[in-house]
């Protein structure tokens, strides 16, 4: 067992626990701040991987972007913040718990038998092969990809957007 | 650059063009004024009257497949006639919408192009044989649906139903990367050959992890197909969409998921039949008794209507899981294909007469729909005509697609085949029971409102005659679905 082996334990003790937390907590905030953790742990598997490329985008688009759109979304919609018992469920807790058991049971099973714990890391891509094989080889779904987010955000702005037409009717 | 890459655009000018139309429909929206806004919608149906073009080209000059991008993407006959049926689709969608959009505090630019990136995705679908690309496609086919369910913003059940669609359909998107990343750590490739190249190589067609991949993409593309038990969603959403939403759901959306699937088990995934066969054909018969026997108590057209969608959903996928047994993919994919395309027409016929009704009596239950055919006999046509289809009477379209799933249910002698072949004969019965009542209460049933004046607009006449003159055609002249066949030979021989 080398050194990136332990290393690499302990990330991903860290990560479980981190996982765990963010469902656990029943405070909004205290969820966000372990995703973060749940995700920086993440990108960092990612780099001893070496796959540098998706551990950096991880670190900008979802610790950078992403959590700090969900802390700011929780502050300006004014939701409760704090302790928020309503976020916790115990009707279904026995249940989900045997299914979510299961689902492991049968997800490690799967895994460690068809990967049979090796690793194999050739080699990193590197970040510039990355972009030219996206502008040429895959630039048809890089494209299509273009579209996804437009349309997403032209049609999220428009649902969310007052509407005057409506406003003047009284009908909001 | 190191790298050069050429792309054949004339074999996708057909996206192309609805990328254009696309783009086009939302700088028109920037700069029109309020009131030349239906410039727009004549816009959108010019575009995709125009992408249509491409493909009766591509189908009149076809020699062989063409394959781009080292075989990510493939333009065979089979993906010409899908893409077809999908931009013909759009465009009686676009129709049915004209008056709706234009009647209320609707964003109508908007609207379009929203729907226009959703048939994007389903043409990128239909051609793409790659992981990444399929991905991409259905993601771009369903995205646009979430946001246009909940297109009636001020009612709370268009919001309900949008939320729920939306959640559960990012659960799906999840399930179905699951799979995917599954499959793709396995093998290390994405092309869908390829994979299957390597699964014999290293003979994984029947481990474990690779049917837990397909168990995975199954689930995610279930819910895109409302099949029970992922059809949870289906009614509520149906119901709060916006009526030409809604058809296009039951219709395009519905057709995009199956393709996924088709391609996805007919070509990755068929070596392991045996095992996923056996999962299909308990969810199509399940499928088609919920379906059914739910209708059979609604009051409300469109929940009608959606759990009918539900049950046909059955039908659909009936042929596939024999096939799946019996190995036998090319019978199976020709006859769910053949009952899919006539499925389309008829059941855009059936929402085009609930639209009608719904507008003229102002009533959600069709006991309240006594005796409408006496004021708009054109309506009550309409009405016996797609509803019967949909129940698969002769001569009717319907007809047709029942039959050719029920021979390719019965003549593989397989017991699973003859079992769903029973199942589907009796819930053919129940379904005629629905099918039928409405048909019933239009004609023969007294008014209980007074006179009421059934107006039926030119662009909705136009998709009604459409969808009669397809539903018709299809039963009198099966004859036209021999080109099918050869197109899924073709299908399975690249």
């Amino acid at each position: 067992m080398g050194a990136i082996d332990i290393v690499s334990y302990f990330l991903i003790l860290g990560l479980l626990l981190a996982a765990v937390r963010v469902v656990t907590t029943s405070n909004v905030i205290h969820a966000a701040i372990s995703l973060v953790f749940t995700l920086a742990i993440t990108a960092v598997i990612f780099l001893l991987l070496s796959a540098e490329f998706v551990g950096m985008v991880v670190v900008l688009v979802y610790i950078g972007a992403v959590i700090v759109l969900f802390l700011f979304g929780i502050m300006i919609t004014r939701a409760p913040l704090g302790q928020n018992a309503e976020l916790d469920n115990e009707k279904n807790k026995t249940l989900g718990l045997v299914i979510s058991l299961s689902i492991f049971a049968l997800f490690s099973y799967v895994i460690i038998n068809s990967f049979d714990g090796k690793m194999n890391i050739t080699e990193g891509t590197s970040t510039q092969v990355l972009g030219e094989i996206l502008l040429t080889r895959f630039v048809y779904p890089f494209e299509i990809v273009s579209f996804v987010l437009l349309a997403a955000l032209i049609g999220g702005i428009t649902l969310a957007r007052k509407d005057n037409a409506l406003i003047d009717e009284d009908q909001v | 650059m190191e790298a050069e890459i050429s792309i054949n655009y004339l074999a996708i000018s057909s996206e192309l063009i609805v990328i254009f139309t696309i783009v086009g429909t939302i700088s028109m929206d920037l700069i029109l004024t309020k009131k030349s806004k239906y410039l727009i919608a004549l816009f959108a149906l010019m575009g995709s009257l125009i992408s249509f073009i491409p493909i009766i080209f591509q189908w009149a000059n076809y020699s062989k497949a063409i394959v781009l991008f080292e075989g990510s993407y493939v333009i065979d006959k089979f993906s010409i006639i899908l893409k077809g049926l999908f931009i013909l689709i759009t465009y009686l969608t676009f129709l049915l919408s004209i008056n709706f959009v234009e009647s209320d505090t609707y964003y109508e630019g908007e609207y379009y192009f929203l729907l226009l990136s959703s048939l994007l995705g389903a043409l990128v679908v239909a051609s793409s044989r790659d992981l990444l690309t399929i991905f991409i496609g259905i993601e771009l086919a369903s995205g646009p649906m979430f946001l246009l369910s909940g297109w009636r913003k001020g009612d709370p059940k268009s919001n309900e139903g949008a939320i729920k669609f939306f959640l559960l359909g990012v659960l799906s998107a999840a399930l179905i990367l699951y799979g995917f990343s599954l499959l793709y750590g396995v093998t290390g490739k994405i092309i869908f050959s390829e994979i299957v190249a390597t699964l014999s190589a290293l003979g994984l067609h029947q481990s474990p992890v690779v049917l837990l991949s397909a168990i995975l993409v199954l689930a995610g593309i279930g819910f895109k197909i409302s099949v029970v038990p992922f059809h949870s969603w289906a009614p509520d959403t149906y119901e709060g969409a916006p009526l030409p939403i809604t058809a296009y759901l039951s219709v395009s959306s519905k057709a995009t998921g199956f393709l996924a699937l088709i391609i996805l088990f007919t070509k990755v995934f068929y070596e392991s039949g045996g095992s996923w066969g056996i999962i299909l054909v308990l969810i199509s018969g399940i499928t088609m008794f919920i379906g059914n026997l739910s209708a059979l108590q609604q009051k409300n057209p469109i929940r009608l209507l959606a759990y009918s969608s539900i049950a046909q959903a059955g039908f659909i996928l009936a042929p596939i899981a024999v096939a799946g047994i019996t190995g036998n993919y090319k019978d199976g994919v020709y006859s769910s294909i053949t009952y899919l395309i006539i499925y389309a027409f008829m059941n855009l016929g059936a929402f085009l007469v609930v639209n009608i009704l719904i507008n003229a009596t102002g009533s959600e239950n069709i006991y309240e729909w006594g005796g409408l055919a006496k004021n708009s006999p054109m309506a009550g046509i309409f009405a016996v005509i797609f509803f019967f289809s949909l129940a698969g009477i002769p001569p009717l379209g319907g007809w047709f697609a029942k039959f050719v799933v029920f021979r390719s249910l019965l003549s593989t002698g397989e017991i699973f085949g003859v079992l769903l072949g029973v199942v589907g004969a009796i819930n053919a019965v129940i379904a005629l029971v629905y099918y039928a009542r409405i048909s019933k209460i239009i004609w023969m049933d007294s008014s209980i409102h007074e006179e009421k004046v059934v107006t039926i607009t030119n662009p909705l006449k136009v998709v009604g005659f459409i969808s009669l003159a397809l539903t018709i055609l299809s039963g009198i002249f099966p004859g036209i679905f021999a080109n099918l066949g050869e197109a899924s030979a073709i299908f399975f021989s690249s």
